[in-house]
């Protein structure tokens, strides 16, 4: 438990030290990502905590790779992404396809 | 340009339009769509936002400006969504729900549920960009409830197209 919330407090450091989220949109982030049902994901994560590597895990046509690269969004951003595309696949197509 | 123009200009006649022909359609929409809340109207602006194969931002309001940006890449003919009114006046309603918030919470327009402007400005103090959290940008409060006015008055506006086109056919205009 206790390492877990290592984890997770590096993770909102690495969030708002590194690519400027606000506190309120790190802590979300890293309780999606740290909580994600997905392990995957989770392990994604906290590897990049550990050594700042990107794993590059796709959905259907999508990927991590994709999203970073095209500007789209935060790598972390990118694996909420992927984590909300297997669980609400039609929502989250769609919230991606047209941003307003 | 007026709201009645502009709701008839929106549907078939969209793909025979100017980027700026649109922008103004867009602008009479937006000056309308004030009126009936009660708020400041805000210039409708175009200019480069973020557009790939897979994903296209359409719109945005800036609350330091007031002003409401509409891509300029989907206002041209063969763009993703350049022949789509449907989503680019859904953008322009979604971008004065916003302004409307924004200005509820700054006390300059009056939202009867009180409760709903505190929760707006919790929101606007915490604000998730989509290309932080994509999933928290889409949930939370200001997003949901532009998504749901949006969608509600393009609604009514079908309606009111139609009965537009009724009153034209009764009146013989255009025949």
């Amino acid at each position: 438990m206790k390492g877990s919330d290592t984890v997770k407090d590096r993770l909102v450091q690495k969030l708002t030290g590194e690519l400027g989220y606000g506190n309120a949109a790190a802590k979300t982030t890293a309780g999606d990502l740290l909580g994600s049902g997905y392990e995957d994901i989770r392990r994604a994560a906290e590897l990049w905590v550990t050594s700042g590597t990107m794993t590059d895990i796709r959905c259907g046509g999508c990927s991590v790779r994709e999203l970073v690269t095209g500007g789209r969004m935060t790598y972390p951003a990118a694996l909420v992404y992927i984590d909300w595309l297997r669980t609400e696949p039609e929502k989250a197509a769609g919230a991606l396809r047209a941003v307003m | 340009m007026t709201y009645d123009e502009s709701i008839i200009l929106t549907a078939e006649n969209w793909q025979q339009l100017s980027p700026g022909e649109k922008l103004e359609a867009l602008q009479a929409i937006e000056d309308r769509m004030a009126l009936e809340s009660d708020r400041l109207s805000c210039p409708v602006e175009s200019r480069p936002l973020y557009a790939d194969g897979n994903s296209v931002t359409l719109g945005l309001y800036d609350p330091a400006t007031g002003r409401i940006c509409i891509n300029s890449s989907q206002l041209e003919p063969g763009s993703r969504y350049g022949d789509d009114p449907r989503m680019m006046v859904e953008t322009c309603l979604h971008e004065g729900r916003h302004a409307y918030q924004d200005q509820a919470v700054k006390g300059i327009a009056d939202h009867s549920d009180k409760a709903q402007v505190e929760s707006w400005r919790e929101n606007f103090k915490d604000y998730i960009t989509f290309e932080e959290n994509p999933r928290a940008y889409y949930s939370q409060p200001v997003e949901a409830d532009a998504r749901a006015f949006a969608h509600a008055r393009y609604e009514m506006m079908n309606e009111e197209r139609t009965q537009l086109r009724e009153q034209s056919v009764s009146y013989g205009i255009g025949t």
